[in-house]
């Protein structure tokens, strides 16, 4: 089962913040869970990559 | 050539605005959707509304000197990567100076010559590119950006960081803004040609007047070169300005707000 995520749950900064990430990677570096499995599905850039599709394709 | 190339120009140019309005408004509408005060969509009204209260509460020098210091200046950039911030500040400076200075000169040549006759001295000097100062500025900045772009592109395909990835809309943009600036040179040599620009005013123009002097004794249709290479040049840095809302250019408008609003909101809650 798939959780869609939805506009009305985010804060505008929350939103903003998407359009403000350069894709730079430093996030990397600070990300616990990344850091412990190393798996795509967690990579920060990933996850802020499909949220962003997801928020194009609606 | 029967169409003026600054009428083909101001088509595009116009057209290409309407899209970066439609563009902003299209991002600026999606962060409407979220919450404000636990409550959404946040709306227009609301969203403005919650700003001004914010910035009185907080007070507008706080405000503005964290959009300064941190939303343009980076502090934080500069202290860990030093190579970075530089390419990045001539990047965000010399971009936002030569547009100003664009805009400037097109509003004294179309709207204060054009349309009103204006007849100053300084709107005359700011709407001429041969201007010494006119000039000089254009082919600074230029090149600044021209350092910057090659510091940019170094650091995504020479020396990559581990962390950083390069996909296809970051090469297509990096060849869009190369493209756009690069061909702003043989746009400028050729007008220098066609115009029969003087070397006592042309060498302003640095770099456009270098690469220009092995063509001055060679006879070609410069005008009729120009018109083309002028049309690509004006209609390239047109669809980048287009792109912006659409790419991760975008940034470069949001970045400041957001980091301005987070170090406030910090020191606020500190």
């Amino acid at each position: 089962m798939s959780v869609q995520p939805k506009l009305s749950g985010y804060s505008v900064r929350q939103l903003m913040e998407l359009d403000a990430c350069t894709r730079c990677g430093e996030c990397v570096a600070w990300c616990p869970t990344f850091a412990e499995n190393r798996q795509e599905l967690t990579h920060p850039l990933g996850k802020i990559a499909r949220l962003r599709d997801w928020i194009v394709r609606h | 050539m029967g169409v003026s190339r600054l009428t083909v120009f101001w088509v595009f140019h116009l057209l290409a605005m309407a899209v970066l309005v439609a563009g902003c408004w299209l991002r600026v509408s999606i962060w409407l959707e979220g919450q404000i005060d636990g409550r959404a969509p946040a709306g227009a009204r609301r969203a403005l509304v919650a700003s001004w209260r914010f910035v009185r509460r907080v007070g507008w020098r706080r405000v503005l000197r964290a959009f300064i210091v941190h939303g343009l200046l980076h502090p934080r950039l500069r202290a860990g990567d030093r190579r970075r911030w530089q390419a990045h500040a001539c990047m965000l400076g010399g971009f936002a100076a030569l547009a100003g200075l664009s805009t400037l000169t097109g509003f004294a040549q179309e709207i204060l010559i054009g349309l009103f006759r204006v007849d100053h001295p300084l709107v005359r000097a700011l709407a001429n590119k041969d201007t010494p100062l006119v000039a000089l500025l254009n082919e600074v900045l230029g090149l600044i950006m021209v350092i910057s772009l090659a510091m940019i592109a170094a650091r995504r395909y020479v020396r990559r960081p581990s962390n950083l990835r390069t996909g296809r809309p970051d090469t297509v943009l990096i060849v869009l803004l190369a493209a756009t600036l690069l061909s702003g040179y043989p746009t400028e040599v050729l007008r220098l040609l066609a115009e029969q620009v003087p070397a006592e005013v042309a060498r302003y123009s640095f770099v456009g007047y270098l690469l220009s002097l092995p063509l001055r004794s060679v006879r070609w249709p410069w005008e009729a070169l120009h018109y083309w290479v002028f049309l690509f040049h004006s209609l390239i840095a047109s669809a980048f300005l287009a792109s912006l809302p659409f790419s991760k250019l975008f940034h470069a408008a949001v970045s400041p707000l957001v980091a301005a609003a987070n170090t406030v909101a910090r020191e606020a809650e500190a």
